[in-house]
């Protein structure tokens, strides 16, 4: 069923870029590259998110709960996970790459070298991507009701504290004697994504992608419907603002995940697998779940105490 | 594989330390000056953040190369 739901969903967007393909071929409308590629993209858009709906359900529904191990590694993340983040990361390149072009082209008052045409063609094949990819993450996690990413229900101030310990010392103290919290207690283990990650990597990543995507759709339907001139300068502004945001958020993700101490959760986002080891470390939280679970796919090993665990600093 | 993200990481944290002084210049600049204040913050604020958290991303890819990543324990 799953499958079929999937396939439905791949000749749906097939048949919606062939109707537009068609059109701009026949040469009916007299537009030029910039906005034919305009049209394309708000025309397809219907047919992408269709198509990335489908792909989140077929995940989701296929997905196999419980821990995976091998060879004295665990499984962090599906091989569909690190397709679609691969995805998502080119995308976001591209959409950096373009959108700033464009933006330092306004703001030089400057002639292009580069045929703007095609930078703003990239600009839609990337957007459509991260539409793609983003609506298919977000599908199958609301399915699923994945929150490993998200602080939890009524989990703030427990998070807060686990936060305020990864932190640097003096900005984790900022951050205790703002919100109050108790700093003498132990701070709570790390699931299987550190509390920095869950209370504002992840968040600024959402915002950020958020606004730009509906921004950039507002952007890109204005042809298709009439907009008033006010409000598209405002969207404008805040897709120029957080296309920065996520110049920026780029930054101080790679900043965190290319930390020498981290080098295994990297190499995790391209192999799927980490080293058990280094979860008893720096995740015991997630590592306590992963021994005492009896799902897992081979043979548990040794628990030992997680009281010992490192914190992990961001 | 390691070097090579290095590498990668490095050459985005200096472009974007570059796009964050030309980004600061024109809000400084004479173009900018005359809109005003409002219009001026937005690509100061974006240059200023551009290059603040390109700095620990370039220090922590040429730790990456120097240092040898943590062995797991056991």
């Amino acid at each position: 069923m799953r499958t079929v739901m999937l396939l439905a969903g791949v000749i749906l967007f097939a048949a919606g870029l062939a109707v537009s393909y068609v059109t701009w071929t026949s040469g009916i409308q007299p537009w030029g590259q910039l906005l034919t590629d305009n049209f394309l993209f708000a025309r397809s858009l219907p047919f992408t998110i269709g198509l990335a709906i489908t792909l989140g359900y077929w995940r989701a529904s296929g997905w196999r709960s419980g821990a995976e191990m091998r060879d004295q590694q665990v499984r962090r993340f599906a091989p569909s996970t690190v397709w679609l983040h691969a995805l998502a990361g080119v995308a976001l390149v591209t959409l950096i790459a373009t959108g700033g072009w464009q933006y330092l082209k306004g703001l030089e008052a400057a002639d292009s070298p580069i045929y703007m045409g095609t930078v703003y063609r990239l600009h839609f094949i990337a957007a459509s991507l991260l539409i793609f990819v983003t609506v298919a993450f977000v599908t199958d996690w609301l399915l699923r009701g994945e929150n490993a990413l998200t602080l939890g229900k009524g989990q703030f101030i427990r998070s807060m504290r686990g936060l305020a310990r990864e932190l640097p010392r003096p900005l984790g103290s900022i951050v205790g004697y703002t919100l109050g919290l108790d700093l003498r207690r132990a701070a709570p283990p790390t699931e299987e994504f550190t509390w920095y990650e869950r209370a504002v990597s992840f968040p600024t990543w959402e915002l950020a992608i958020g606004l730009i995507i509906v921004t950039g759709v507002i952007k890109a339907l204005r042809y298709v419907y009439p907009i008033p001139g006010d409000v598209l300068y405002w969207v404008s502004a805040i897709h120029v603002g957080s296309g920065v945001l996520l110049g920026i958020k780029l930054l101080d993700h790679l900043r965190y995940v290319l930390s020498p101490s981290r080098w295994p959760v990297m190499a995790a986002m391209a192999s799927g697998w980490i080293p058990l080891g280094y979860v008893e470390r720096f995740h015991p939280g997630w590592y306590s779940r992963i021994t005492s679970s009896e799902a897992t796919t081979s043979t548990a090993p040794t628990p030992s105490s997680v009281s010992s665990a490192t914190t992990v600093r961001p | 594989m390691r070097f090579v993200w290095a590498l990668l990481a490095a050459l985005y944290a200096l472009l974007a330390i570059y796009v964050g002084y030309l980004f600061i210049t024109a809000a400084t600049g004479e173009h900018l000056t005359q809109k005003g204040l409002l219009l001026q913050a937005a690509p100061f604020l974006g240059g200023l953040g551009l290059i603040l958290f390109a700095i620990p991303l370039l220090w922590n890819c040429v730790a990456l190369v120097v240092r040898r990543p943590s062995a797991p324990p056991g």
